[in-house]
């Protein structure tokens, strides 16, 4: 039972941190593989803000946040625009590109250096047989509110709107007189805000250095093409189901096969229900 | 300067040993438009099989059949295509991004189970000490010439291969079902068939060359088939010119020569932190460049079938 | 098509034009008093280690250092840099080698094999550098073979793996204990303090699992303990908490932990986190600051609640005593094990005295003489000043250096290495006991 928990723990920080790269895949139409390292940078912020000017960890978490999401903006009409009628494979390697860029980008700034972030837990309940600790509530109840928040967003105000038309079908949506551009900088915060919100989740949990996008990007993708990558809710359920089969599957197998266990379920999902697990509707081809 | 000389043949020869790989892939993803990322995995089981049916210096381990370097390679050959065939089937049935992505995982899982079959792997430890084809013939120091020729041997024979492959009608056929082209779509359910054909086919070659990547790093060890490996060969081709012929070994030498020598800049330890992060702050910045400039690569692929007759009817 | 080449081209050519620009600047010197002397014009050596001709008999003594400058190992190297920069001082203070000056040049592995082999290229054919020192494991093992066709003297200041538990004594000597004895400590450690039942937490990196193997062997089969859980995990991973949960799920009296400080430090958070308690038995690699430092953040494993082992400094010896201050002004720290610095030191006051012994800097005839040199009978001597002297003298030399007394066995190992237990007191890794190795827990 006690690894339920821990599943959650690290589903709801995979949830999180695939639901942008989900986004970003609908509305623009590529996998942008430098996602991990605008959690990486979410990362880095949090444990500076911690650990050097001393803020409290909500605030951290929420410059943080700021911080990359703008930064992902900046980047989409700098790097990513200019290239967006080059076709899906060229974005695709300019987001690789990109990645190399930014990870040597924060080695020079933030250093080579395993840190961890000081910050206490807090104590510790015991209901039955589990145990939790209060930040571990925090950080999922923090990704269900997000998660509740960019719902309603979608679904209830306009801008949220018209990202959903985009994302269904965007040259309809242009014709229709969405203004694109701005859904564009719209998704591309809110989906590096993600990032690097879960960012500081995972150096709250673990560690923080510079190998963190790539270890990462990996089970990020296989989050976000098994809950089949046009759909919001699907990428968030199959988050969750991938923490949950990580760390339930350490009761019946060695533990040096969690990585293993993700990718076979990955590809068991994708052998039974290629286009993902929780799509209805048919999504748009590469 | 004879000692960079020296050096610069390595960087050559690794060179080399990427232009085959961005050459198979083009093969596969170029004409086939097949997206594989699981390169590094194939090159493992290759590489694996190869060390463990000839090497001659450990004994812990399971499997010590001592074979001849030749069988080693046909035995590392046949490995690669079954591997591809059992990670086909499933991850055909997968379009683009899906199947880039299933072809990522099934990468990282032969990469765990080498680390974790360690009565068969030597785990991370892996196989070292291990004999060279013509060593006999020159000096220890001298070797690295034979294998360069080696390397460059092979590049042109896959070179010629591709080429032969590419010009056939099988290649065109490939380069139908990668464009929709309506002749090839009337041929309907055949499509399945000839992708996992050529995936099958880039595995025996992966397999086969594999050895050439095992002799030049002397070493075999889970740590060298990362996901890196695969990104190497994806840049080289991309750099070079995807479906065309040059493009991948020209994206291969630029590719090579330009980090290699950005590794020869010394300075001090700080300096060094700052160089390596640079590299990839270099690698980055050619990629991104590229595809805004010139997103097709440098070399073009209509150039490579200029002569061949291209059109079908319809 | 030509002109679409020509940008390729130009890109050529630049790249080349820096590579060789490169090669003239690319040693980092230390001359006396720690000032950058460039020693000649540098373009001019021959490649490939020991010629004694034309290049050989001018210009500097050149030993490189093949260390991970970049990547996973680089949080050891400016401590290694620092040890090996007293050496080179002391060394070139006393006159140099064969009265030249000797020239450190380091060589950035990037921490990985193909780096390995790729700088092990760059340090004999671009460098031409008449010994080496720096490797770690895994580079040292990839370049074996390499080393041994060049007849590269070669020590290894930190190279635990046991791979190398035979495979050296003719030219790769290592000057540090085997990870097999390390995971032979914990388990004397473990029959010492009277656990019957140890859980184990191993990382799946050689490095880790080698001496964690030993350990299992040696506690089961032949101290008679159990082995409750024996839990590997991949590294690289955010959270351990189902792996730290396992190894814990049968309330172990000490759980053996044998993992690099990266991860090392997110399971002790977590153990930390929900209580499990029980004491620690730990692998050298988490000898480390920041494993210390995290009794600050309140990780409650001080004072003997965590133990490890490692090859012991011999505090008192001379050799140590005259190193310890210079390290200490370089770095404002004191010398640690666990971070090899006085084995960086030693490896090239060996190497030095080597080729002063053997008269020239030929590969073959340098490594003939290394065994004997670090061995009984001879004159102890505990520098290299000292050594030059008695050489001069005529006189055969047993080098104590300041990491241990160096003596070694046919298979280029330490005979006995001497290890001290390591607890963390007042967030730091100190020495509270030495440990003598039992003979009878060899399997």
């Amino acid at each position: 039972m006690q690894n339920v928990i821990f599943g959650l723990i690290t589903g709801s920080i995979l949830a999180i941190a695939s639901v942008g790269l989900s986004m970003i895949r609908q509305t623009e139409g590529f996998i942008n593989i430098a996602h991990g390292q605008m959690l990486t940078l979410g990362a880095f912020l949090g444990y500076f803000c911690v650990a050097t000017l001393e803020l409290n960890i909500f605030l951290a978490g929420l410059i943080s946040m700021l911080l990359v999401g703008i930064l992902g903006v900046v980047l989409s009409v700098l790097v990513f625009n200019p290239v967006a009628a080059s076709g899906p494979l060229a974005q695709l390697f300019t987001s690789i590109g990109l990645a190399y860029l930014l990870f040597g980008v924060m080695r020079v700034v933030f250093g080579a250096n395993v840190t961890f972030f000081p910050t206490s837990f807090g104590t510790r309940f015991d209901l039955g047989s589990v145990n939790v600790t209060v930040g571990e509530i925090l950080i999922v109840v923090t990704a269900a509110i997000v998660v509740g928040a960019l719902a309603l967003f979608l679904n209830q105000t306009r801008l949220g709107t018209w990202i959903r038309a985009t994302a269904s079908n965007p040259e309809l949506a242009r014709l229709r007189g969405i203004p694109v551009q701005r859904v564009s900088h719209a998704v591309w915060f809110v989906a590096s805000a993600l990032a690097g919100l879960a960012g500081v989740m995972v150096g709250l949990i673990g560690n923080v250095h510079s190998e963190l996008g790539w270890t990462l990007t990996l089970i990020i993708l296989a989050a976000a093409v098994l809950g089949g990558l046009g759909s919001i809710y699907g990428v968030l359920a199959s988050g969750l189901l991938l923490g949950l089969a990580m760390d339930l599957s350490a009761l019946v197998i060695p533990t040096s096969y969690r990585s293993v266990v993700a990718f076979g379920v990955l590809i068991l999902g994708l052998l039974l229900r290629p286009q993902g697990l929780f799509v209805t509707a048919g999504r748009r081809e590469a | 300067m004879s000692g960079l000389l020296l050096f610069l043949v390595g960087v050559v020869t690794l060179a080399g040993i990427y232009a085959i790989l961005a050459m198979i892939l083009n093969l596969e993803a170029g004409w086939a438009g097949m997206w594989d990322l699981g390169i590094a995995g194939l090159l493992a089981v290759g590489g694996y099989v190869f060390i463990i049916t000839t090497q001659q210096t450990h004994d812990d381990v399971i499997l010590t059949p001592h074979w001849p370097m030749w069988a080693g390679v046909l035995a590392g050959s046949v490995a690669g295509g079954l591997a591809a065939l059992i990670i086909g089937i499933p991850s055909l049935r997968v379009r683009g991004e899906y199947f880039l992505i299933t072809t990522l995982a099934f990468a990282e899982v032969i990469r765990q189970l080498s680390i974790n079959l360690g009565s068969l792997t030597r785990g991370t430890v892996g196989f070292n000490q291990f004999t060279r084809p013509f060593e006999s013939w020159t000096s220890p120091s001298g070797y690295r010439w034979v294998l360069l020729g080696l390397v460059w041997l092979v590049v042109a024979v896959v070179y010629f291969v591709i080429r032969r492959l590419g010009r056939s009608p099988y290649g065109r056929l490939l380069r139908g079902f990668r464009d929709n082209d309506p002749v090839a779509r009337s041929l309907g359910k055949q499509t399945n068939r000839h992708r996992i054909q050529t995936f099958v086919l880039a595995g025996l070659m992966y397999g086969a060359v594999a050895p050439l990547y095992v002799w030049f790093i002397r070493t075999v060890t889970p740590s060298l088939f990362t996901s890196e490996a695969t990104f190497v060969t994806w840049t080289a081709l991309v750099i070079g010119g995807i479906a065309s012929l040059r493009g991948p070994v020209i994206g291969a030498i630029i590719l090579l020569i330009v980090t290699e020598a950005a590794s020869l800049v010394q300075g001090s330890g700080d300096m060094a932190v700052v160089l390596a992060s640079v590299r990839f702050i270099v690698l980055g910045l050619v990629l991104i460049l590229v595809m805004r400039v010139r997103p097709q690569g440098l070399a073009n692929e209509r150039d490579a079938f200029a002569g061949a007759s291209e059109r079908v009817a319809g | 098509m030509k002109a679409r080449l020509r940008p390729v081209v130009i890109l050529m050519v630049i790249a080349l034009v820096v590579a060789a620009c490169g090669d003239g600047e690319g040693s980092d010197t230390t001359g006396a008093g720690g000032s950058t002397t460039t020693a000649g014009d540098g373009a001019t050596t021959t490649a490939g280690p020991g010629t004694t001709a034309e290049g050989g008999e001018e210009g500097p003594i050149k030993f490189g250092m093949l260390i991970g400058v970049t990547g996973d190992y680089s949080p050891y190297y400016d401590v290694s840099k620092a040890g090996a920069d007293v050496a080179i001082a002391e060394i070139n203070e006393a006159g140099g080698v064969l009265g030249r000056q000797v020239e450190l040049v380091v060589v950035d592995n990037k921490s990985t094999v193909e780096g390995a082999v790729q700088g092990f290229s760059q340090v004999t054919d671009v460098e031409g550098v008449h010994a080496l020192g720096g490797p770690e494991s895994d580079g040292a093992i990839a370049n074996l073979q390499a080393i041994k066709d060049l007849q590269l003297p070669t020590i290894c200041p930190a190279c635990g793996t046991s791979e190398l538990d035979q495979a050296g004594g003719d030219y790769i000597w290592r000057i540090t204990g085997s990870d097999s004895d390390g995971g032979l400590i914990a388990a004397q450690f473990a029959r010492d303090a009277g656990y019957t039942s140890v859980g184990m937490l191993v990382q799946n990196t050689e490095g880790a699992s080698a001496p964690a193997d030993v350990f299992k062997q040696v506690f089961t089969e032949i101290i008679g303990g159990e082995v409750s859980a024996d839990v590997r995990f991949d590294p690289g991973q955010s959270s351990y908490q189902a792996q730290v949960d396992q190894v814990f799920a049968d309330d172990p009296e000490a759980v053996y932990v044998g993992a690099g400080f990266e991860a090392g430090g997110i399971i002790l958070t977590e153990w930390q986190r929900r209580g499990y308690g029980g004491n620690f038995l730990f692998s050298p690699d988490m000898i480390v600051p920041e494993i210390a430092a995290l009794t600050g953040q309140g990780v409650e494993i001080g004072d003997g609640v965590a133990k490890a082992a490692i090859a012991a400094y011999d505090t008192e010896s001379p050799a140590y005593e005259s190193y310890a201050p210079r390290y200490e002004a370089i770095t404002g720290e004191q010398p640690t094990p666990g971070l090899y610095d006085a084995n960086q030191y030693d490896q090239y006051i060996i190497l030095a005295l080597a080729i002063s012994i053997a008269g020239t800097t030929d590969g073959e005839a340098v490594a003939a003489v290394i065994s004997d040199l670090l061995n009984a009978p001879g004159t102890v001597v505990y520098s290299y000043a000292e050594g030059l002297a008695a050489i001069e003298a005529g006189e055969d030399i047993d080098l104590h250096g300041a990491s241990s007394s160096l003596d070694v066995n046919e298979f280029g190992n330490l005979a006995s290495p001497n290890f001290g237990e390591q607890n963390i007191v007042d967030e730091q890794w100190t020495q509270v006991a030495t440990v003598e190795l039992d003979p009878s827990l060899r399997p």
